[in-house]
């Protein structure tokens, strides 16, 4: 079997034990979980599967996609599990897995909306099954469900879930294929399911649907094309720019990207290494977000990136981060990281909420303070959603985070990113542990201590950040779409076993090859200099604008910490700008200071804090962007 | 389905969890060698 050439190092294998992140996944493991299991039960979502199965009289609740917010549930309380065993919440779960199991018709079939009441149902389900595809989302939530229960088989070694999940996918893949049902989803992520499912069992049938319903896509074989907005439009592999709605096309890059690694077919490859090039050429919030328009939830045209009507949705950003990783895997190449680090630190975490119980829907890049950006016409985090697909996608990412730090091909170790904690790692016979220190994001100096059982030749590849690069490498992301402003930035220095180590990079990655023997310190300093950064001059909104950078941070001046209106303040070139962390600050935060000018030319001081901790001091004005006094 | 367990290795093995990481401890295998190269200088020196 084929597979990526780079293997992550699972995130069973690495304890993340910082001041930063630790809260936030202590946070979605025992608060968002059993906090979105609550709303699942209260909004009727829960027991819709109750019903489907007889358990419980009543007619469906919600909406038809609803039973895919309990499964992504499941997926993220199936890796906290794996964080540490919590007997409570995995028998919790397998009276739930016995719901789905009621919930699922004789011959596989399992969505709620239908099997509850197939004759009064939802008009836009369809009136029959796979009758309305484009919108139903019937094949998207089983999608969610094969994710679910490999989960949780991986988390228990319980096969219940999976069987239901295998059963459902052998009644799809009877149904659609080619000399079959000729049609795809209107919402990707069944192709992502069926790859984990192939990944588990090793059955083939489960790639060639997965690939069926991609290849299919653009293709009308017997049926009317669902359009852009569906990335419908065209064949997939000739696909070169990002359109319609940005989660489903972050699914289907992430699951194309996956056909490129298990197939090796070169028309994938080059299809998402193009796509890619487009969104993050021309398509990329500066916070890692992406689908810029509210309408359809979208990606706007090529460097249409405005701030105030950004709608930048977390799961995009989450989307982003799940494809970016697996281009990564694909590549070795650092540049993906890049990206998937600055949507992580910025775009996704600005949509959690510290408390875990309040969600982003939409991530603007600036607020009036009048303009209702988010869903539900809100301003601020809101406890839920009637589309609570953000909520509920969250916890599927922050328990498995640790997955994203460390990554192995042959013998070499690639460490993607800098959080302070410890791993146990098998390379090639040999058992590794690493112990990172760091302050990360906070400070880039990192000590890496690295212990081997037995000497081993590898070569191990840190990542060096772009912004810790001296321009031109030294970019916010890796395109021209954004730059620094300032042309140097310090060097990075490595020191290996108390030895300074010139810094040999390849792909994006500074490289110690050696015999590791016993155990080894390394010291990597990244510079965290703050830095200006501008956009591309096609970029409309952003001409004559400036924001700032710290490490993986983008910053943002919100009406909290200023007295004048923050839209209407501009950054002098040489003005000196200064960064102070406050401990009690928005949980702890390193914020930038400096002064601007306001709207009369009159020099006020301003503070910035990090864009992800802004909109928890009440509703007022925001901004990343500042007007530029050059 | 009967061909479970999985033909294709898993990322890792079902209930591992975090909780259980079994580290090297830092510097303790160093210190083995270190002690082995003392032991080899002092029969040397005998």
């Amino acid at each position: 079997m084929s597979d990526y050439p780079i293997t992550p190092v699972p995130f069973t294998r690495v304890k993340i034990q910082d001041s930063f992140w630790k809260p936030r996944i202590d946070t979605a493991v025992n608060v968002t979980i059993p906090y979105d299991f609550e709303k699942c039960e209260e909004t009727g979502r829960i027991g819709n599967f109750a019903k489907a199965g007889g358990l419980m009289a009543g007619p469906h609740k919600g909406i038809f996609y609803d039973d895919s917010d309990v499964f992504k549930v499941v997926e993220g309380a199936a890796y906290a599990l794996q964080i540490a065993p919590n007997p409570a919440l995995e028998s919790y779960l397998d009276n739930l897995i016995d719901k789905f199991a009621a919930a699922q018709e004789d011959d596989g079939y399992l969505y709620t909306a239908r099997s509850i009441d197939p004759v009064n149902i939802d008009a836009r389900c369809g009136p029959e099954r796979w009758s309305n595809l484009a919108v139903n989302h019937e094949l998207y939530n089983v999608g969610h469900m094969y994710e679910a229960a490999v989960a949780y088989y991986q988390a228990t070694g319980k096969r219940k879930f999976l069987d239901v999940a295998l059963k459902n996918a052998d009644l799809i893949d009877s149904v659609f294929g080619a000399g079959k049902r000729r049609d795809v989803p209107g919402h990707q992520e069944i192709e992502i399911g069926l790859m984990r499912l192939y990944r588990v069992t090793g059955e083939q049938r489960y790639l060639n649907l997965a690939r069926f319903f991609l290849d299919e896509r653009g293709r009308a074989n017997g049926r009317e094309l669902y359009g852009p907005y569906c990335q419908d439009h065209m064949p997939v592999t000739e696909q070169s720019e990002a359109v319609g709605h940005a989660v489903r096309a972050g699914y289907m890059y992430a699951g194309m990207t996956d056909i490129a690694a298990l197939t090796g077919d070169d028309a994938y490859t080059s299809a998402v290494a193009a796509l890619w090039e487009n969104v993050v050429g021309k398509k990329l919030a500066l916070t890692g977000g992406i689908g810029a328009r509210h309408e359809g939830e979208a990606f706007g045209d090529n460097y249409e990136l405005p701030n105030l009507t950004a709608y930048n949705e977390t799961c995009a950003a989450q989307a982003n981060i799940l494809w970016n990783h697996r281009l990564f895997l694909l590549t070795g190449e650092a540049k993906y990281v890049d990206v998937l680090e600055h949507s992580l630190y910025n775009g996704f975490l600005a949509g959690v909420g510290m408390d875990g119980r309040s969600f982003f829907y939409v991530n603007p890049l600036a607020c009036d303070g009048k303009y209702p950006f988010n869903r539900e016409r809100a301003m601020s985090r809101q406890p839920w959603y009637q589309t609570s697909c953000c909520p509920t996608n969250v916890v599927r990412l922050l328990p498995s985070l640790s997955g994203y730090i460390y990554a192995l091909r042959d013998q070499a170790l690639y460490v993607n990113l800098y959080m302070e904690g410890e791993a146990a790692i098998r390379l090639g016979g040999a058992e590794l542990s690493v112990a990172q220190t760091t302050e990360y994001p906070w400070d880039g100096a990192v000590t890496l201590d690295i212990a081997v059982s037995k000497p081993t030749a590898f070569a191990l590849k840190l990542r060096i950040p772009s912004f810790a690069q001296a321009s031109p490498d030294g970019k916010p992301l890796p395109s021209d779409l954004y730059r620094y402003l300032d042309e140097t930035a310090d060097p990075v220095k490595l020191s290996v076993a108390g030895e300074d180590t010139p810094v040999e990079m390849q792909k994006g990655y500074a490289v110690v090859s050696r015999v590791w023997e016993g155990s080894t310190r390394l010291r990597l300093s990244l510079t965290m200099p703050i830095r200006r950064v501008v956009a591309h001059p096609a970029v409309a909104e952003l001409e004559d604008k400036v924001a700032l950078e710290r490490g993986p941070l983008v910053y943002a001046l919100e009406a909290a910490d200023n007295d004048a209106p923050v839209l209407e303040l501009a950054l002098d070139e040489s003005a000196d700008l200064r960064a102070e962390h406050a401990p009690g600050l928005l949980g702890g935060v390193t914020s930038v200071r400096g002064n601007a000018l306001d709207s009369r030319g009159n020099s006020v001081k301003f503070a910035a804090i990090p864009y992800y901790a802004w909109g928890y001091r009440g509703d007022g004005q925001m901004t990343v962007w500042l007007k530029r006094q050059q | 389905m009967d061909k479970l367990p999985p033909n294709h290795e898993p990322l890792y093995p079902a209930g591992e969890t975090v909780e259980q990481l079994k580290l090297i401890p830092y510097g303790s295998t160093q210190l083995r060698i270190a002690a082995f190269a003392i032991a080899q200088t002092e029969e040397d020196e005998t």
